[in-house]
């Protein structure tokens, strides 16, 4: 018959590691290092999930809800932290890929003007712009309305045409 | 100013894992996976939400059993699947048989998509009668309506389905439609092409597909640009 659901796993994993990486990557405001955590967590966590017997409907949509939550908890756990703190991990040391390292510098850019945008128009923005999801996708996986999002990313986007002027 | 929000953001796509990260990771999962073997992969019982939900489930199923058993004997049901319009056990097949599976299909996904067979299973029955020289106006008119109305069930579903939030589900079910609709014109107009004696019936079912492939052709077309749409982004 078909494929294990092993098999379907890593092959999910083939195909969305760089796009969960990238996400929580600008998620973090450039945490490589924790990025890369949470997107091994997203997918041993939705395995989890799987494994339980359970099923996903859309696996792609399901990684970005379950690195959205790692997201979120990181960042509660952050809030106890003092900003200087958190800059400074934010920001790390280039990277020892010089490919790589180029790339994220390139990226700074963006980095910056996502740190100046609050949590909320940051996280649509990156989703709609980044990972190319769709406003209802970006929805669901925030488990807010199409409205408020649309609303969120009008938000930023304005933000962001006032700080680049 | 939209070339330098653009570029902002087309950098960004840019960035992904090192090659040695991405299979650092990939082994690390593989481990995990190895560590967390999937306990259950009984597709029924995956489905099951709460234990409430599984004892009405149950229920459910012994209902089905009963009906199936007491009214119409397994056997009778069994035969009756292979029935055309005309024979004996024909009501037997679309009034028992097809209920009671209608019954059994619990998400709007499997009763979209089983509505849609329904009406795939009257076309297959209309290729099967013309096959047989036994495709007259009569049963042909009937046909046609239960096609449609069949198919008009499916439509309202995926549209349902899309409206809900699900596109790609809608998207999905409206593509095997699709294709099994334009699979049944074609079997039908081979048909028309070799049988003289049916051809003008065939021709008339032929017309109610096309229509039909034309509504479901642009729900595909709905859902598949709500899936993929990408964010207007007004600058």
């Amino acid at each position: 018959m078909g494929k294990t659901k092993e098999q379907q796993f890593l092959e999910a994993y083939e195909h969305y590691a760089d796009a969960i990486f990238r996400h929580c990557y600008f998620r973090l405001y450039g945490n490589h290092k924790r990025a890369l955590d949470l997107m091994q967590e997203t997918f041993t966590k939705t395995w989890e999930y799987r494994a339980r017997g359970n099923e996903i409907e859309n696996i792609r949509a399901f990684l970005y809800r379950t690195a959205t939550n790692l997201i979120i908890d990181e960042s509660r756990k952050k809030k106890s932290l003092s900003l200087d703190a958190l800059s400074e991990e934010g920001f790390d040391p280039p990277h020892p890929d010089t490919r790589q390292a180029t790339r994220e510098a390139e990226a700074s850019e963006l980095r910056t003007v996502l740190s100046r945008l609050d949590e909320d128009c940051s996280a649509v923005l990156i989703m709609g712009y980044v990972d190319d999801l769709s406003v209802k996708e970006i929805a669901r996986t925030l488990g807010t309305s199409e409205n408020a999002t649309s609303v969120r990313i009008h938000r930023g986007i304005k933000k962001i045409r006032e700080l680049l002027s | 100013m939209n070339n330098l929000f653009e570029e902002l953001f087309k950098k960004a796509k840019n960035i992904s894992l090192s090659q040695d990260e991405k299979l650092r990771a990939q082994k690390y999962i593989m481990d995990f996976i190895e560590m967390h073997p999937v306990r259950n992969a009984d597709p029924i019982r995956q489905r099951i939400q709460s234990p409430l939900s599984a004892f009405i489930l149950q229920l459910r199923m012994i209902a089905v059993g009963l009906i199936v058993a007491l009214f119409v004997g397994g056997g009778v049901s069994f035969a009756a699947e292979g029935a055309l319009p005309g024979d004996a056990l024909y009501p037997v097949k679309v009034n028992v048989n097809e209920n009671v599976r209608g019954m059994i299909s619990r998400s709007e996904e499997s009763k979209a998509e089983w509505e849609g067979r329904r009406a795939e299973r009257r076309l297959e029955e209309a290729a099967e009668l013309a096959a047989e020289n036994r495709l007259d106006t009569e049963v042909r008119v009937t046909i046609e309506e239960q096609f449609n109305a069949h198919a008009e069930r499916a439509q309202r579903r995926i549209e349902a389905i899309e409206t809900s939030g699900d596109a790609s589900a809608a998207a999905r079910i409206s593509t095997d439609l699709e294709a099994s609709l334009r699979a049944q014109d074609r079997i039908l107009a081979e048909l028309g092409e070799s049988k003289a004696e049916v051809k003008n019936e065939v021709t008339e079912v032929q017309g109610d597909i096309r229509a039909r492939l034309e509504a479901v052709t642009n729900l595909r077309i709905k859902a598949e640009d709500k899936n993929g749409l990408h964010i207007d982004i007004g600058l």
